[in-house]
Formats: structure tokens, C-alpha cells, sequence
């Protein structure tokens, strides 16, 4: 999914939630992408299910954690200086670092005594290197070499005598005290050059925390998102359930609205087709399907009662409000080009396809036709597709198909004693769940029951 | 002095602010930094010879990374404090000998508040802070408790002029403090227009609205207040006409004027007679008036 695409599904929502205390895992939020093998995913998730345990069983189980991530910048630029010229900020910054991962690895083994492939590697050696002064910040003391305390003593004597004296005489102590201040400069340089180089076998080490830091500080975020927005672990199996899956993107909207979200359950196999009228609700399934998908597929909690996945490669979408209209193609133009793209990627690995209403922008009678070969040539890739259509009679070859519900019961008691709905309130009257449905059976069709219901014309209904 | 942090500020360049912050920086516990980075060697305009400031060991230091170089203290870096500026990130390091120190801080309000912050964290019992000049917009009031103003012969070849604009800006921290909290800006104008009489705006009061309000009929019963001093940007001249005609202004907050020095020596070729201009300054202000260059 590219970046138009997490959004409008709602990952970049969900995304937008989490706010890292560290520097790394503030990078790695931008990051953030599918698991490359199930192994690793699996492992994000033990992880996560035990960050949640432990967020719902203390809710400030994290603050200590918190409190160290907060003050762990991202230094990825000085770990590749060091072995150069690093300077004395620098060199800082690395011993602050090797201090607040041995701090961090201390509260981390506290609370959790195992966590699956995230090892804080001991930083005591380097920070001994560059604690050599034994203090809180970053000094050269004398220690490091006789040079560097005799040039400071020197340095010490012009300065005491510039402030005893006045006129020709202070600047002349003036400029020796900056003349040592040069030469003292020199010999830390070449000190640090030293140091630098005595840290190059602590390298990979310290980058190897930086990728646990990032870890710990996202699965916290994500553990806080997971309570937060009633999410939960999905699992990762053989099949694909969801039982009553969610958006939380969408559902705040709805929410603000003084509406309400209709969960998702479905299970998909080879193809599934959604059907249902215009304005029937398919594109917010596919949408919270598709989201759902991506953010287990990421290591992330999912929105729903109940969920299991299969291990995906990828989650790609097919929407016309997705479509960029930068080809200059017409949005069946535009469909068709992507289309190929995505058919290439479904065959090659096994991922998810959602497509929303392909070929509605041509006429019906091809449209139709050029849908059920697609449905057809998805049945044979080893992807699992999810696709939405109002065409009828192009599910025959699906695996299952699943309907909106449509118009409630009370709906359709008030049609029948002709009294008029609130055209604001439509919403109130249309169940957007689904419905698994008999696949030859034809498309309910609830557009003229909604125009009874809005109040059409009479004049126009009866010409009906 | 009594204070907790104190803000230098200067009438103009070479008004002597670096002198006198160097007669203050001999004391147990204390930290420095700037507003922004001011202080060259050599003025860049003029070509004068600037002091340097020199520190004392323990002292505390705030300044921008790629300054550090530029300092002859021996240094043990502290906090690298996240604030950026264009000469780097904001370093504090606390000075392992005396020498001299290049500064350059935040130059935003709320970045100097934080720096104070950690200043204090770190076990600093005062904070000086080195740069406004008295009409630049950052507020010192919000910053500090106390400032030293120094003015000299470089603000302008007249002495009187010096004199009468520098008691001008101390009339102005001196103005009287508002009693109760004012509500939310509004256009000053408009206010008027509408028949009220007490103002307040969180902006500036510019010289041409000050101007207008002067030229009011009602203007007597016209009581202005603004943040704090920094916010007025009218003339002395506007200022004072609209005092006489019984306009009032006031502050929100303010920073006490603990001390004026004076510098008889311009930047430009003139200098001022060293005794009449402490003398006539002093007759002022009830402020105690130093020459620095005495004093050293």
C-alpha cells in the first residue's frame, strides 16, 4: 500500500496514534511495513500480547520505561563516525546512550523476565571508555594523557595572570592563554580520534539496541493503541476470520456524527465477493478488511472480536477513490493499467486483494463480463481476493459471497404502513453488516424501497 | 543584586553590555548563556575590538555546539539540550577552568525558559542571560526577574539624547503592573471605536496606533496594557504625548532594572566626558548607574 492508500484505509490513523518517546523509535514509526516471514511476525505479536498483559494489569506499568526512551535520541549518524573524528558533543551523546541502555536493559529484565528476540546488549565497556573522568557529562580529564594536563596547567597559570592584569599586559597573557587553549584543543582531538577508534568494536553492539530500543518503545505505543481503541492480537493460522472487525478511522467519524459502526465478520477463502446497492456500506467492509489485514500483516493489534489470519506477503488495495488520476487515464483507464500490477504480485506470493466495484465505470453488460473473468483468474493465484461489485450474476464462480444487510426490518415495516423516514437520519434504517448468501441468488435490490422511504415524488415513483 | 536570573540588555551595539556582564560573572553557581548569538570578536560593523567574556570555573555554560571550539575554557559537556539553532544544537557544559566563552542560546522565549530549567536542574543558583537589546521582541520579563541596562556614547553623539531615551526605556519597565488579568487581545482600534476605555493587546503597540489613540478626544480616561515592555514599539515622543494628554499604559509583567551602566566610549570616533554622563544618567533614575569600565 503506498502512502495515499494507508490513509484512506485508515493505517495512517492508526499510525497517528502512537507517539514513541524515543528518537529510534520515532524513526521507526515511519518505517513501519509487513513482517518478512511469519516467524518474525509471530514473534512481534507474543511480544505485544505481553505488553498488553502487563499495560492492563499496571497502566503505568511503562512510565519507568517511558521515562528512559524519552532521553534516547536518534544518534544513527554519529554510530557511522564512529572510528572518525567525532566531537566532544558526540562522544557525549555515546556515553549518555551506553548509560540509558543499561538503564533501560535493568527496568526491561524487571518487568519482563522473557521477550521474544529483543536482547539490550551490555554497554558497560564503552561507557567505561568514556567515563575515564568519572562524571556525570562527557570531559577529558587529565587522565587521559600527560600532554593534554600539562597544556592545561600552563593554559590555567596566563589565565589567572589576564584576569590579575590591565592594558598591554592582559592582552599579552590573553593571547598566550588562547595559544594553549589551541594547543589544548589539538591534543583533544587527537584524544577523541582515540577514543573513537576504541569504540569501533562496539559498533554493532550499539546499532543492535538502537533496532531493540526502537521495538520496545513501538510495542509500548502499540499495547497503549491496543486498550485504547479495543483492539486485539490477532492470530496468525491457516485461515482468515474476522468477527465483528472494525475501523476505528471510520468509526470516529461515524461517532462524530452521532452514528454507528456496523462490525464485519467474514471469512475469506480463494475469492469473496461482497455485494450490495450503491451506498450499501461495501466499500467501508473492504476498507476495514483491508486495514485489519495490514495491520496484523505489521505487527500490529487488530480491530475486531476475533481474528485469524494467515500469514500474508502483502495487503494491496483497488479502490476508485484510491485511483491517481496522475496517468491522465479515466478511472476505468486507470483500473485497468493497476489491475495487471496487482494481478502479477497476487500469483507470485500469497497476499490479500481487496478490489472495490472493478469495472463499474464501464457499461454494465462488459462490466459484468470483465469481472467474472478477474473473479476467475484470482481463483487461481494462491492470494486471497476480496472484491465488491453490484453486478449480478458474476458470483457463480466465487468461493462464498457475503451481503450487506441492507434495510432493517423496521425499515421496511414503516414502507409497508407508507410512513415517511427522516431523510437525515437513512443511516438509522440500513444495517451495514454482512450476510453470507447464496452465491447464484440475485442482488437484493433496496434503491427503489430507499426512494419510498426518502419520500420520493409521487409523480415519479408512479412512473416507476 | 537579588535575583534568580537576570537578562543583560543594551540601548544599542557597544553600549558596554559584555563589560558589564563580565563585572557579574565572579560568583559561586553561576550559568550564562544568550539570547541568540551576539557577541564577535569584532563588531562586523564597525571593526571595534569586542571584550570577550570570561568565565570562572563551575560556572555553567549554554551555548551552540559549533561555538564549543571557540571556547578556551576546559569543558565537561552537560546536557545536549535538543534545542536547535543555526550555529547547532544548544550545549550546556559546566567550565573546568577560567577562560573565555563564546555564547549563542535560543533565541525564542519559551527555548530560553526550558534552557533556564535545566540551569536550575542543574544546580545553578543564578542565571544570567547575555543579548536583548531593550527593543528586540524576545521578552525578557518572561525570562528573567531582573536586568542590567546598558547604554553609551555608541547609541548617539548627543548625550542628551542618550540620556533622555535610555531614561525612556527605564520609564517603560518601570510603568505600573496591572492589577487585574485583562481579557483576551482584541484590535486596539476597534476596541476604541466601541467606546472602551481599558484596553489590552498581546501584540505589540505600534507607534501609529499609539498615535491615534493619542489623537482622541477621550483619550484621558485610555488605560493600554501590554505584556511587558518589550511589546511597546511607539516613540518616546508618542509615548510621552499620549501620557500628557492623560492616557495611562501598564504592564502585565515586568523585569526590574536593577542596575544601568554606562559606557562614555562610542564605537565611532566620539566619547562623552566619563563623570557628567554617569552623573546626569544617575540624576534620572533612582537605579544605581555604574561605569563598568571603572568598575574593572
Amino acid at each position: 500500500m503506498n502512502f495515499e492508500q494507508k490513509k484512506n484505509v485508515g493505517f495512517r490513523y492508526v499510525l497517528d496514534k502512537l507517539s514513541p518517546k524515543s528518537g529510534f523509535g520515532a524513526k521507526a514509526l515511519r518505517y513501519v511495513s509487513p513482517y518478512s516471514t511469519k516467524e518474525k511476525l509471530n514473534e512481534e505479536l507474543k511480544n505485544l500480547d505481553i505488553f498488553v498483559d502487563a499495560i492492563k494489569s499496571n497502566p503505568n506499568a511503562f512510565d519507568g520505561i517511558n521515562a528512559i526512551l524519552s532521553h534516547i535520541k536518534d544518534i544513527d549518524g554519529t554510530f557511522d563516525r564512529i572510528g572518525l573524528d567525532v566531537s566532544e558533543v558526540e562522544l557525549f551523546e555515546l556515553k549518555s546512550y551506553c548509560s540509558l541502555c543499561n538503564a533501560l536493559a535493568r527496568e526491561i529484565t524487571a518487568i519482563f523476565p522473557t521477550l521474544c528476540g529483543i536482547e539490550i546488549l551490555n554497554l558497560d565497556k564503552p561507557f567505561e571508555i568514556l567515563n575515564l573522568s568519572n562524571t556525570s557529562g562527557f570531559f577529558l580529564s587529565d587522565e587521559h594523557s600527560q600532554k593534554l594536563a600539562d597544556i592545561r596547567k600552563e593554559k590555567r597559570f596566563f589565565a589567572q595572570k589576564l584576569s590579575l592584569s590591565q592594558g598591554e599586559e592582559r592582552e599579552k597573557f590573553r593571547l598566550l592563554h588562547l595559544e594553549l587553549s589551541a594547543r589544548e584543543e589539538e591534543e583533544e582531538f587527537r584524544l577523541r580520534r582515540q577514543l573513537s577508534e576504541q569504540l569501533l568494536p562496539f559498533v554493532k553492539s550499539m546499532k543492535h539496541n538502537a533496532r531493540a530500543v526502537a521495538r520496545i518503545d513501538l510495542l509500548i505505543q502499540k499495547s497503549i493503541l491496543c486498550c485504547e481503541e479495543n483492539g486485539i492480537i490477532p492470530t496468525i493460522g491457516s485461515r482468515f476470520e474476522l468477527e465483528e472487525a472494525f475501523n476505528p478511522h471510520i468509526a470516529s467519524i461515524l461517532k462524530e456524527k452521532g452514528k454507528r459502526f456496523y462490525g464485519i465478520t467474514l471469512s475469506l477463502d480463494g475469492v469473496t465477493v461482497i455485494t450490495g446497492a450503491n451506498m450499501g456500506g461495501k466499500t467501508v467492509a473492504l476498507k476495514t478488511v483491508a486495514l485489519n489485514a495490514y495491520c496484523a500483516i505489521c505487527g500490529f493489534p487488530v480491530f475486531a472480536k476475533r481474528a485469524t489470519l494467515p500469514f500474508l506477503d502483502f495487503v494491496e488495495i483497488l479502490s476508485e477513490d484510491l485511483q491517481s488520476s496522475e496517468r491522465g487515464l479515466s478511472s476505468f483507464g486507470g483500473e485497468v493499467i493497476k489491475i495487471n500490477e496487482l494481478f502479477a504480485k497476487a500469483k507470485k506470493s500469497k497476499g490479500l486483494l481487496l478490489i472495490d466495484e472493478f469495472a463499474s465505470g464501464t457499461n454494465y453488460e462488459e462490466g459484468a463480463k470483465i469481472f467474472s473473468a478477474l473473479l476467475q483468474a484470482l481463483k487461481k493465484t494462491p492470494s486471497l481476493s476480496l472484491l465488491t461489485t453490484h453486478f449480478d450474476g458474476v458470483c457463480k464462480d466465487a468461493t462464498a459471497r457475503y451481503q450487506i444487510i441492507g434495510l432493517t426490518a423496521e425499515a421496511k415495516s414503516r414502507l409497508k404502513n407508507q410512513s415517511v423516514v427522516d431523510k437525515k437520519n437513512i443511516a438509522e434504517y440500513m444495517n451495514y453488516g454482512l450476510i453470507k448468501t447464496d452465491k447464484l441468488s440475485e442482488i437484493p435490490k433496496d434503491a427503489i424501497d430507499i426512494c419510498l422511504i426518502l419520500g420520493m415524488s409521487k409523480e415519479i415513483i408512479s412512473l416507476l | 543584586m537579588d535575583y534568580k536570573t537576570l537578562v543583560m540588555i543594551g540601548m544599542c551595539k557597544n553600549a558596554g553590555k559584555t563589560t558589564a556582564l563580565n563585572l557579574l560573572l565572579d560568583q559561586e553557581g553561576l550559568a550564562v548563556t544568550s539570547v541568540g548569538k551576539d557577541g564577535e570578536t569584532v563588531d562586523a560593523v564597525t571593526k571595534t575590538p569586542k571584550p570577550q567574556i570570561f568565565v570562572k570555573k563551575g560556572t555553567l555554560v549554554a551555548t551552540a555546539s559549533s561555538l564549543l571550539s571557540a571556547c578556551s575554557v576546559t569543558r565537561e559537556i552537560l546536557v545536549a539540550t535538543a534545542i536547535s539553532s543555526p550555529l547547532g544544537e544548544i550545549v550546556v557544559f559546566k567550565c573546568m577552568d577560567d577562560g573565555f566563552v563564546e555564547l549563542a542560546g535560543p533565541s525564542i522565549t519559551s527555548q530560553l525558559v526550558a534552557l533556564k530549567k535545566i540551569f536550575f536542574g542543574l544546580g545553578a543558583k543564578k542565571v544570567i542571560i547575555d543579548g536583548a537589546l531593550s527593543r528586540k521582541s524576545i521578552s525578557s520579563a518572561k525570562i528573567a526577574n531582573a536586568a542590567v541596562l546598558s547604554t553609551g556614547a555608541s547609541y548617539d553623539k548627543n548625550m542628551h539624547t542618550v540620556i533622555d531615551d535610555t531614561a525612556f526605556i527605564l520609564d517603560l519597565y518601570s510603568l505600573p503592573i496591572s492589577k487585574n488579568s485583562p481579557r483576551k487581545s482584541e484590535d486596539l482600534l476597534e476596541s476604541v471605536a466601541k467606546g472602551k476605555n481599558e484596553l489590552y493587546t498581546s501584540g505589540a503597540l505600534s507607534e501609529g496606533v499609539l498615535k491615534k489613540i493619542s489623537s482622541l478626544k477621550q483619550v484621558n480616561q485610555i488605560i493600554i496594557t501590554v505584556d511587558d515592555p518589550s511589546k511597546i514599539l511607539a516613540s518616546r515622543e508618542t509615548v510621552s504625548t499620549f501620557i500628557k494628554r492623560g492616557g495611562s499604559l501598564q504592564l502585565l509583567k515586568s523585569v526590574k532594572i536593577a542596575a544601568v551602566t554606562v559606557n562614555p566610549y562610542s564605537a565611532y570616533g566620539w566619547n562623552f566626558d566619563k563623570d557628567a554622563f554617569k552623573k546626569e544618567m544617575q540624576l534620572r533614575t533612582s537605579v544605581p548607574v555604574i561605569n563598568a569600565w571603572e568598575e574593572l
